[in-house]
């Protein structure tokens, strides 16, 4: 009783002094801070995106040919696909496909990765070993070529293409967590928890892995630009989303057709990648400087 | 030292031996009969039949591993089931294209991304700080596909500068032999000075360059700019300012040359993301190259082809790594 | 400002050497006397060069390099002798003679025969791979004379037609015919074309250079160099075509071809094509089973929309199941038409409860036209409250989907486009309609002893008695219509984009894509 209500102090204490101290400095950082207000307004577009955007229907439910292609106007603000739905909503629509979808496949990741460095980081030995050398096999595939490799293989969707970027992507927090594991085995709480008998799977999952929670986190929004990209260039493949989806890469994968003719079609999803991305990368960036020591020096 | 490096390379080749055994599961996943896609529509059973034989699916799994296991440590890569060539044939051709785009690429890096890295940490915090991180961090960014359609849209379309696609003009290449001794059409164009497909050639890589080294250069000034930051905390750079050596010099000199090995690697370590770039480009730039060539194998569901590419990639990137990490061990200055 | 120095001076250099590369074009192009046709082609000239092999987009290049005995003409609708000269058969079909040209030459030096021949078509037949089974009904090849070869067939069948194919009938020099695939692949060929390879670039292009000593002879204003090449994208093969680059291109989009019609400088060519789009559904599966459910879904299906709006006009609409232009094409036939009133109907009359109920729809990725056509159906069903997923596909994928064991985990519609190999309607009816042990293209699994009979009928009599053999062909078609077997969306149109100074040109739909460059001029 008398350890767990230390453990939750030291769970506690130490996440709130970071969070709190990481949020002043991201204060000070003016580009981070600025990147940090468009994600939150990304989300914001997303959840109520049903609602705002101007013509719903156009998400899957209408299509109207008479009106395909237009070019941008007060009527259409980024002009008309090919079936004459209204691409200002299926961009600020296509908000909602990319977070969710890159909320899913770092989150299959994480479900993946934290257990298996939580593993390998508090029991060491062989077990280690073998976890470590499976994620640098994982780790040396080129970025997007597994994923590619794997949809392409088991047919494209949406689905599939969350379920192989998790693939490629879970040794990362595998080897983070293992190094938060490797370091926590020092501290005392969980010195006394194995002193007691605790067994190894309890300290594991009640112990090791909420301590690693706060840096999951962190490397999580880091890598949740890159992740977009990911998605985008496989649906841009035809590796991904699936006709009517308003997915970003989809459309600009669609948009080629009608490339010469109607360069609003493939320009506003490029620049809503292009936005959302730099944003999760500006954030990411910041919290890399100010989570490093070395750069915080000066 | 030399008991890290074998411990290096020993961890090589088990990372490789994983990489086969993984590309063997997610081809043994395959929904489809490769067979039946290898005798083409409108086969008669005796004739999958014969080509499952002849591509030995009919063996055990078991049986199936080794001989591949064995296959590809011989560097065979299988048949295509398109065209029904050796993989390791196809692959020979279309390298070149892509490692010649790629290597240049690479030299865009260096000569922009590390200058713009420097003056980043130079003048940390300041205006041009922030464009130039807004700037390498908007190229790592980007969707590179959608870059290469508005480059083409504008220098091509618009103001009519540059070709659309392609290694050479048709002209070019009915009138002059084009030269091929490595593939590499520019390289063998020097190498047999014939200037006049070189300059041509020059036009048609000036877009996919661009496009393909958009990432490396971003990355390289973010990873000049941080390493040279870490350096000139150092005390022996403080110390040399102290001594009133010039700013300039320290920076250049000093500091730099303690940041050029941890470039380097990044530049190695990015290998990987340009690579697959390539793979999203080529086939907007029609680029005789590995990236077009998984681009049709992936729509014709040619699964040893995309297989025998993700082989092949991967085992670059492991063998640069491999070399990268043992340049770390061997220069005690280069710490990443 | 020594910086900017630098960077100015850096700026000049560059543009001095975009200067510099256009300038030494320029110049380049005064000096090129050749006539080159440039073909820009959507995917790779060729798959296999093996001429006996291919059975894909290769067939673009080879009847520019091999000839076959005879030649579907598109004008007359009849065969016209190409390397034969003139044929006969027996009454019942069963024996054809054939008279070989005199004075043809192949590419390396040999002379044609009767011998050439035969041994031609006994390779084909012999490797048994792309589309050999043409020759199925071939028993034994007999060598006359020189000049006068006998096929000898174990059952009736169009052989004058079957010669005209445009796969694995291609006539191939007595040098060359020994050969395997191998060595046909490392860019070698040997035919009696008007065009000889100069140089293969496997995936990427193929340049084909005047054959002086062709048969037919050759005038001035006739092309010396063919390029067929490569360019995946449809606005780079528009913009080639518009700047005059390239000669001819196909497979542009509907927007591309809707901008390249103002342009006088571009010659929009359209022809038939026997290509047709066709939905199967699966009546193995409820509620796919019922007739009247499929009506319904049949008077959903938008087709005015398709052909107007989608295809901007470069389709028909349907008439039954063989594309306009073949025999066995029938435009009385009874035709669905949106009608979501009628839908609703037919949905009713089914008894089926459409709450809830999802259907898969599957086609191979990368059509626009396949992928719009999907949307706007998806719109349609969900007002008769039917919600259609749309799945796309690899084809392998979507074949392999289609032929599963249990038919409850097949798809419940599936999109495809159908052409046949020669000339005729029985493609469409023994693929697509005749039961099957083995599922192979009758993705509606209709499974009818009575169309069956009526189909080895009519095959039987295509040889010799044509119009009892498309009575049986309509007959056929009205059954399959009246059972809403198949959504029969729309008729092709093969439309391409040419420069407005390349002439003679006509699309022949019983070679697909094929450019026949001997036929065509510059002006």
């Amino acid at each position: 009783m008398d350890s767990r209500i230390y453990n939750l102090m030291e769970i506690i204490r130490p996440r709130v002094k970071e969070v709190g101290f990481s949020f002043y400095l991201l204060k000070k950082n003016k580009l981070t801070l600025a990147a940090f207000y468009v994600i939150v307004a990304l989300f914001v577009l997303a959840i109520l995106a049903p609602y705002i955007v101007p013509y719903p229907s156009h998400i899957s439910d209408e299509a109207n040919v008479a009106n395909k292609l237009l070019p941008p106007s007060g009527e259409y603000l980024f002009g008309t696909d090919e079936l004459g739905r209204d691409i200002f909503s299926r961009v600020i629509y296509g908000i909602r496909i990319s977070l969710t979808t890159a909320i899913l496949a770092v989150g299959l990741a994480i479900i993946i990765g934290v257990p298996l460095g939580a593993i390998a980081g508090t029991i060491g030995g062989w077990v280690d070993e073998v976890i470590m050398r499976i994620t640098d096999i994982f780790l040396s595939f080129p970025p997007l070529l597994l994923a590619i490799a794997i949809v392409s293989i088991v047919g494209s969707s949406l689905n599939n293409a969350i379920i192989a970027i998790a693939l490629s992507w879970w040794p990362w927090y595998t080897r983070l967590v293992r190094g938060q594991a490797v370091s926590l085995k020092e501290r005392k709480f969980i010195q006394a928890a194995e002193a007691i008998g605790t067994s190894k799977w309890k300290i594991i999952f009640s112990h090791v892995v909420p301590n690693t929670i706060s840096p999951v986190i962190v490397q999580a929004s880091m890598d949740m630009g890159g992740v977009i990209l990911t998605i985008a260039s496989l649906s841009f493949l035809g590796l991904g989303a699936q006709a009517p989806t308003p997915e970003w890469g989809l459309m600009i994968n669609t948009s080629r057709n009608y490339f010469l003719n109607a360069w609003w079609y493939s320009i506003f999803p490029g620049l809503a990648i292009f936005i959302t991305v730099l944003a999760f990368n500006l954030l990411g960036d910041g919290f890399r400087e100010i989570m490093d020591p070395k750069t915080r020096k000066r | 030292m030399i008991s890290y490096i074998i411990r290096r390379l020993s961890l090589g080749i088990i990372v490789l031996l994983g990489v086969i055994t993984i590309t063997f599961t997610i081809a043994r996943i395959i929904p489809s009969d490769p067979a039946a896609k290898w005798a083409g529509p409108r086969a008669t059973q005796e004739q999958i039949q014969k080509a499952r034989e002849h591509l030995g699916l009919d063996k055990p799994l078991i049986v199936q591993y080794w001989r591949y296991l064995k296959d590809c440590i011989k560097g065979d890569l299988g048949y295509s089931l398109r065209t029904h060539q050796p993989i390791k044939e196809e692959l020979k051709a279309f390298i070149p294209a892509t490692l010649e785009l790629v290597i240049i690429a690479f030299i865009f890096a260096t000569i922009i991304g590390i200058p713009l890295g420097i003056y980043s940490a130079k003048m940390k915090d300041q205006l041009l700080d922030h464009l130039s991180r807004l700037f390498s961090i908007g190229a790592v960014s980007l969707p590179t596909f959608w870059v290469g359609l508005f480059l083409q849209l504008i220098f091509y379309n618009k103001l009519e500068l540059l070709p659309l696609g392609g290694q050479v003009s048709n002209e070019i290449k009915i009138l002059y032999e084009i030269p091929r001794v490595t593939g590499m059409l520019l390289f063998d164009c020097i190498l047999t000075s014939n200037w006049v497909v070189f300059f041509d050639a020059l036009k048609h890589y000036i877009l996919p360059c661009i496009t393909i080294a958009l990432y490396p250069i971003g990355l390289v000034a973010r990873m000049t700019r941080s390493a040279l930051l870490e350096v000139l905390n150092e005390d022996y750079i403080i110390a040399a300012k102290s001594y009133g050596l010039k700013d300039r010099k320290v920076l250049w000199v000093y500091a730099l040359k303690n940041t050029l090995g941890s470039t380097a690697i990044v530049l190695t370590l990015s290998l990987g993301y340009t690579l697959v770039d390539t793979f999203l480009v080529e086939a907007i730039f029609s680029w005789p190259g590995l990236g077009n060539y998984v681009a049709t194998a992936v729509t014709t569901l040619d699964y040893p082809a995309i297989i025998g590419v993700t082989i092949f990639s991967t085992a670059c990137y492991v063998i640069l790594n491999l070399v990268a990490d043992i340049i770390i061990a061997l220069d005690p200055r280069v710490r990443l | 400002m020594k910086k900017i120095l630098c960077l100015v001076i850096m700026i000049c250099i560059l543009g001095a050497i975009i200067a510099g590369c256009s300038g030494g074009q320029s110049t380049q192009v005064t000096e090129n006397k050749l006539k080159i046709a440039y073909y820009a082609f959507i995917s790779e000239p060729y798959i296999d060069f093996d001429p006996s092999v291919e059975y894909s987009n290769g067939i673009i290049v080879l009847h520019n390099i091999y000839e076959t005995l005879t030649r579907y003409d598109v004008n007359t609708g009849k065969i016209e002798p190409l390397l034969a000269e003139e044929w006969t058969s027996n009454e019942d079909g069963t024996v054809w003679t054939f008279r070989i040209r005199k004075d043809v030459k192949f590419h390396d030096g040999a002379e044609l025969n009767a011998e050439a021949v035969k041994k031609s078509i006994e390779r084909t037949m012999d490797l048994q791979m792309g589309a050999a089974y043409i020759w199925d009904c071939v028993d034994e090849i007999k060598v006359k004379d020189d000049y006068t070869v006998e096929f000898v067939l174990s059952y009736p069948a169009p052989l004058d037609l079957i010669a005209s194919a445009g796969y694995a009938a291609f006539i191939i020099s007595p040098n060359a015919v020994d050969k395997d695939s191998a060595w046909f692949n490392e860019g070698n060929a040997a035919g009696t074309g008007p065009y000889k390879v100069q140089q293969v670039t496997k995936g990427e292009e193929v340049i084909l250079a005047k054959f002086d000593d062709y048969w037919r002879g050759w005038k001035d204003n006739q092309y010396d160099r063919v390029i067929i090449k490569k360019i995946p994208e449809s606005s780079s093969r528009r913009q080639l075509v518009e700047k005059g680059e390239a000669q001819i291109t196909s497979g542009l989009s509907v927007t591309d071809i809707k901008a390249l019609r103002e342009n006088p400088s571009v010659n929009v060519i359209e022809g038939t094509s026997w290509t047709n789009i066709i939905g199967f559904f699966n009546t193995e599966k409820k509620p796919l089973d019922n007739a009247d459910f499929r009506r319904a879904l049949c008077y959903a299906f938008p087709y005015d929309e398709v052909v107007n709006d989608i295809k901007e006009g470069m389709a028909y609409k349907s008439v039954g199941l063989i594309p306009r232009g073949l025999w066995g094409h029938d435009d009385n036939l009874m035709q669905y038409e949106t009608d979501l009133q009628k839908a609703e109907e037919y949905l009713k009359k089914s008894g089926v409860n459409p709450e809830g109920l999802k259907l898969e729809l599957t086609f191979t990725s990368g059509t626009e036209e396949l992928r719009n056509m999907a949307q706007l159906y998806q719109v349609n069903l969900k007002k008769l409250g039917i919600e259609l997923q749309i799945q796309e596909m690899n084809w392998d994928n979507v074949w392999e989907k289609s032929k599963n064991s249990k038919p409850e985990d097949r798809q419940d519609i599936l999109f495809m486009q159908w052409w046949p190999d020669y000339a005729s309607p029985m493609s469409w009816l023994y693929s697509l309609v005749h039961s099957e042990e083995d599922i192979l293209f009758n993705l509606s699994y209709i499974k009818d002893e009575n169309l069956d009979a009526m189909i080895e009928e009519a095959d039987m009599l295509s040889a010799t008695d044509r119009a009892e053999a498309e009575k049986l062909v309509i007959e056929v078609q009205k059954e399959v219509l009246d059972k809403a077997y198949f959504i029969h969306a729309y008729d092709d149109k093969s439309v391409w984009a040419a420069d407005a100074g390349f002439k003679g040109f006509k699309p022949n739909p019983a070679y697909e894509g094929v450019v026949f460059f001997y036929d065509t001029y510059y002006e």
